[in-house]
């Protein structure tokens, strides 16, 4: 049987969908899970990975997403469940499904909806003479590339499997009509005009950021120097509505890492997703593991390879690492769940995809599955080579499948960039460091 | 102690043409494709520090503008003295209306329309009429480079541009 051949432009979903149903679980790449309940699908294209259990591990899924169907268009998305509680309370509690899983942001950050019913307390920035910050509410226009969200930062109890951050500082963001606090327009500048401030904008309820650092900003946030770029925090001294200040935030009341507040298990996290075959899989189950090394479910293996990103803020490639691929060497590379494809420029391979739109850059469509080893290098020197594969991603695109091993898009011509994101993470355990937590080595670094 | 953050070596500016600069008055917000003087606007808006810097190739000036914060902003300057392209290396996402100048408006029409498509982004590249921008980020770092494709002087590879 054929698995490999993504190529079937003549072949409507419903075939694919049939053709892929003997390849469940049919990749090769590499993977370091060991004990593992990797199971393909026999009868339908759910791939899942029921280990490493126990209290600190959560089920993590990559589907369609929290609304009905393929309307919000997700793909390779992975998501989790968290339940917040009112801080103290063991009964004033919400389960938000579908939070969005995101190795390369720090925060939880849910829709102000989802958590209407609870009453949570406003985080309150202290009044700083230097910064000239007034004492008022803390609010955060938190950006991407493009688009931003915007809202109040809260304190809430958060827990997830048997793990619990008590009074973590997250964002609620303001998705009431009209907004419960007009951003100012220098937020609105920093979002390209476009909040994200709803559940098709954001794909999700929210987002669980446990990235390697430990707050969403830390030192430059603290001195309220956004002299760079857009402002990230705000003192909003009056009532809902009236003004607010650019603020000098102390680190600690910043939005958190919710991992580095957990009691234990607070020093980083494993994701270990399947093998998703080429042409996808419909659901894609794996686990989320707190801690590394601090207990037996948790340990690095022997094998792994641990990759630091460049640790130094003055440094223009600072929280990136070398990629090394086909006849070019990518400087700015980094893994992250919150991509949903690799992303990097390869001339050999062909674009030219239906899918693709003119703003949004260029898929990959290759005729044939096109393999590829890239090594990556970190400031250390260490090297590591990964295997990846690129698909056609307008076959992809028409399957009924929303998890895909293939996916990859175009950098541009010639781009620096190297985006390891989620298809790098189907059949490996991805652990990502939290820099300053009891760590050894200490440092911002991935192993697999 | 900042790194070496370009491997190919290339003439350096020299101190009048740096001198000439403080001297030169400040015009509004005008960086790429406005005139080598709107360099030093750029580092007062952005209370920097500016050094010229090793080029992209000996033809292209570089000028590079450090922040307290770790980050850098570099311009590079055709020999006649215009900014073709913009490199950043930011702790904040960087304030591109001001570093595209006139050509701003063109990059906000590109983004919103890439907008309107749902999803985090963390990587995008918006090409529209003469202008590209690529911007990255990971966490807090963003990492990008603007470009006025018909600017850049033959044999410069923008791959250099960082």
């Amino acid at each position: 049987m054929r698995c490999a051949d993504p190529f079937l432009p003549a072949l409507g979903a419903a075939a694919l969908a049939l053709s892929l149903a003997g390849c469940g679980g049919g990749n090769s790449s590499v993977t370091t899970i060991t004990g593992g309940g990797l199971t393909g699908g026999t009868g339908g294209t759910t791939v899942r990975i029921d280990t490493p259990t126990g209290p600190n591990t959560t089920e993590v899924v990559v589907d369609s997403g929290p609304a009905s169907g393929f309307s919000l268009g997700a793909a390779n998305i992975p998501y989790v469940t968290v339940t917040v509680c009112e801080p103290g309370s063991a009964t004033r509690c919400i389960t938000i499904d579908h939070v969005f899983l995101d190795t390369g942001s720090v925060g939880l950050r849910l829709l102000k909806s989802k958590v209407a019913s609870l009453t949570l307390q406003a985080v309150s920035v202290p009044a700083d003479a230097t910064s000239a910050t007034p004492a008022g509410r803390a609010l955060e226009c938190y950006p991407f590339v493009l688009g931003a969200v915007w809202g109040p930062l809260a304190n809430a109890d958060l827990s997830i499997a048997g793990e619990s951050a008590r009074s973590l500082s997250l964002q609620l963001i303001d998705d009431a009509t009209p907004m419960s606090d007009p951003a100012p327009a220098n937020c609105i500048a920093a979002a390209n005009g476009g909040l994200q401030n709803s559940v098709s904008s954001l794909q999700a309820n929210g987002i669980l950021g446990i990235g390697m650092v430990a707050y969403d900003c830390g030192l430059a946030c603290s001195r309220g120097d956004y002299s760079s770029g857009y402002t990230l925090y705000y003192s909003c001294p009056g009532a809902p509505g009236s003004a607010c200040s650019p603020a000098a935030i102390p680190s600690a009341l910043q939005a958190q890492n919710p991992v580095a507040h957990f009691a234990v298990d607070n020093n980083g996290t494993i994701l270990t997703l399947p093998a998703v075959p080429d042409l996808g899989a419909t659901v894609a189950k794996g686990r989320l593991v707190f801690g590394i090394g601090t207990q037996a479910n948790n340990q690095i293996p022997p094998s792994a390879k641990m990759i630091f990103v460049d640790a130094n803020p003055a440094s223009a490639r600072y929280l990136y690492f070398t990629t090394a691929s086909a006849t070019s060497t990518f400087v700015d590379s980094y893994i992250d769940s919150g991509s949903n494809a690799l992303f990097f420029d390869d001339a050999a391979i062909p674009k030219g995809c239906q899918s693709s739109t003119a703003s949004a850059g260029g898929w990959y469509c290759p005729p044939a599955v096109v393999r590829r080893t890239a090594t990556v290098t970190d400031a250390f020197g260490t090297t590591a080579p990964i295997d990846y594969a690129v698909a056609n991603a307008d076959v992809l695109f028409r399957s009924s499948s929303v998890a895909f091993g293939g996916l990859a898009g175009s950098a541009g011509q010639g781009a620096n960039t190297f985006v390891w994101g989620l298809p790098f993470f189907y059949g490996r355990s991805v652990f990502t460091s939290i820099w300053g937590q009891a760590l050894s080595p200490n440092g911002p670094w991935n192993a697999f | 102690m900042r790194k070496v953050f370009r491997s190919t070596s290339g003439a350096w500016a020299g101190s009048i043409l740096a001198a000439s600069l403080v001297l030169a008055a400040l015009p509004t917000h005008a960086v790429l494709g406005g005139d080598v003087a709107t360099v030093a606007d750029d580092q007062a808006r952005l209370r920097g520090a500016r050094r010229t810097a090793a080029g992209a190739s000996e033809t292209v000036r570089t000028y590079e503008i450090t922040m307290a914060d770790g980050s850098s902003i570099r311009e590079f300057v055709t020999p006649s003295g215009v900014v073709f392209a913009v490199a950043w290396s930011t702790r904040f996402k960087p304030d591109l209306e001001a570093l595209l100048g006139a050509h701003a408006t063109t990059y906000a029409t590109a983004a919103s329309e890439a907008l309107r498509l749902p999803g985090i982004r963390r990587h995008v590249e918006l090409r529209r009429g003469d202008l590209v921008v690529r911007s990255t980020a990971h966490l807090n770092a963003y990492v990008g480079t603007a470009w006025l494709q018909s600017l850049v002087p033959q044999g410069v590879g923008v791959d250099a541009l960082r």
